[in-house]
């Protein structure tokens, strides 16, 4: 075997192991699993393309224990679909999944998922809107009660749901409450001050890449 | 000859690695949507994409939204178009109202840009009034009409007549906005609907006037004969619904009277589920403490443990330890299990409904 010949070769074990280490990688986001329970938690997939820099992603909450459930996920879906439990397949839409997320610094117990889920479903059949988190008319109450809410974005369901119980998603120190009924308040959860991708890669925490199961 | 075919072997192993790293949904999205008017954003932020557009003219700009809608044929994507959409909205002064509301009515105008167009309208603050008969144009989506209700300027008056005339998504949304504006004009609707015989009714009305008549209770106690009606109308409509989202909006209603004995009602219903029964706790939390620390009847401490075995709330634990500790409350080992299970799994009750 000549030199070059061993030199090529050499060069192909290293493309190999890559090709085997690359592969391996794209497997771990799909095959991790997870005895622990979902409900309560938010889960992401990405937007436009399954390019690495796709424009946006989307946002959801789980309602159910596990994906295998009917109907695990709760999400403002888009344009002429309102708020709704839906299924698995239906949130993903041959999209790229992103992973498992919550609040940052919360534990997530039975009764605080309980709470994120009841409330959730509260926010069914709310029309969307694409240009702000949140559109609602409260008059003067000091809060916004899912009553009060006429359209939701996706990731406004999400940063409903967790702020109403005081758990902090984005927007500045004294103006990150989407539930609180006030301008400043509600131009921080306008356009895109905070969208869906901000919520999974700043706002809230990774918990896993793994799916929900 | 060897060389020639490990060279082969090495290209086909940098293919096979490209190949790996690029996720399935890229293929099918390059397939799908080509999304070639897309590239030219990929790596931007939002803020370049939205810095980028304000420097285009405020025409280009309309033509490149309406394009790059037709392009994303996925309604759920469609908030990659956000940044776009906000700099044509700060270009709402190179538009007339009638120029939008042509546009509104353009057969081209997707969902995104009504969006747009209705918030240009209203913060250019042209009469809302105009919008109106858009309600009734089949070529609107229910988003967008939605959207007119929601942040359009209308009298009280107005807002009742939707409620009146219209039989969706837009009835909801027009009492939504009058219950907070006017709710004596909310209940009177509330009220006409519920009193009567509902048979007929639209789900969208059922839904509009359980909101109106909630709303009320939960400010004024109202006529004891009337809202005894409505209580009970609030409780079959539950039962025979066959919406399942309208359903649960009866339930909220009559949660959000704080009411003891409709309270009592859903905790000890069967067919009401757990969440609903959460979301009733929630609401009325405050009413639960103070019932926790005030002179409390057997039965009536039955309910508010039964409650508290669904959903744990601390402050209503601690009322009932002090209550215990008092003996204001009937000294029981089960109240004092469900203490000791609310220090356990409790979380603290949050009292929004009880601030306004």
């Amino acid at each position: 075997m000549s030199k070059t010949n061993r030199f090529i070769g050499a060069i192909n074990i290293l493309l190999a192991l890559a090709l085997a280490f690359s592969m391996l990688a794209q497997v771990s986001v799909y095959a991790y699993s997870s005895t622990t329970e979902w409900k309560g938690y938010a889960v992401y997939r990405d937007g436009v393309s399954g390019f690495n820099s796709g424009l946006n992603d989307h946002a959801a909450l789980m309602d159910e224990p596990n994906r295998t459930y009917y109907k695990p996920i709760i999400h403002a879906p888009g344009y002429s679909d309102p708020v709704q439990w839906d299924h698995w397949d239906d949130f993903m839409n041959g999209k790229k999944y992103l992973g498992i997320f919550k609040p940052k610094n919360t534990t997530i117990t039975e009764t605080v998922a309980n709470s994120f889920v009841s409330k959730a479903r509260e926010l069914r059949g709310i029309s969307y809107n694409v240009l702000d988190q949140i559109v609602y008319s409260a008059g003067s109450n000091t809060w916004v009660y899912p009553e009060n809410i006429s359209q939701l974005r996706c990731d406004g369901v999400v940063e409903y749901t967790y702020e109403w119980f005081g758990y902090r998603v984005g927007g500045p120190d004294n103006k990150w409450d989407i539930t609180r009924n006030l301008i400043a308040n509600y131009w921080e959860h306008s356009g895109f001050f905070i969208t869906p991708r901000k919520q999974n890669q700043e706002l809230l925490t990774k918990v896993s890449s793994g799916y929900p199961d | 000859m060897k060389t020639k075919r490990t060279l082969i072997l090495s290209g086909l192993l940098v293919m096979a690695i490209i190949f790996a790293n690029i996720p399935v949904s890229a293929y099918s999205a390059m397939y799908n949507n080509g999304l070639s008017l897309f590239s030219k954003f990929f790596n931007m932020t939002e803020e370049d994409i939205y810095k980028s557009n304000l420097n285009d003219s405020a025409e280009s700009l309309l033509a490149e939204i309406k394009a790059l809608e037709q392009e994303l044929k996925d309604d759920n994507s469609k908030i990659a178009l956000v940044p776009h959409a906000m700099a044509l909205i700060e270009k709402k002064d190179e538009f007339t109202p009638e120029e939008i509301i042509l546009l509104l009515q353009d057969d081209e105008t997707g969902a995104i840009l009504e969006s747009i167009l209705i918030k240009m309208y209203i913060e250019k603050k042209a009469d809302s009034n105009k919008l109106l008969p858009l309600l009734n144009d089949g070529k609107l989506s229910s988003d967008s009409k939605d959207y007119i209700v929601a942040i359009g300027d209308f009298s009280d008056d107005s807002l009742t007549d939707i409620c009146y005339k219209y039989d969706n998504s837009v009835t909801v949304v027009a009492m939504k906005k009058l219950m907070t504006t006017n709710v004596e004009k909310a209940y009177q609707f509330a009220s006409e609907i519920l009193i009567n015989d509902t048979k007929n009714v639209s789900d969208a009305k059922l839904w509009a006037a359980s909101l109106g008549a909630g709303e009320y209770f939960n400010r004024f106690s109202g006529d004891d004969s009337e809202k005894k009606i409505i209580v009970e109308k609030l409780k079959e409509l539950f039962s025979i619904s066959k919406n399942e989202v309208v359903k649960d909006k009866f339930i909220y209603s009559l949660a959000k009277m704080n009411d003891f004995d409709v309270f009592k009602y859903i905790i000890s219903d069967d067919k009401i589920d757990t969440d609903l029964k959460i979301s009733t706790i929630e609401r009325n939390v405050q009413m639960l403490v103070e019932k926790s620390t005030s002179k409390t009847s057997s039965s009536e401490l039955s309910y508010i443990i039964k409650a508290m075995e669904i959903h744990p709330i601390l402050e209503v634990g601690e009322a009932l330890q002090q209550s215990l500790k008092s003996r204001t409350v009937p000294q029981s080992e089960e109240l004092m299990a469900t203490v000791k299970h609310i220090e356990n799994n409790g979380i603290k009750g949050v009292f929004k409904y009880e601030q306004n």
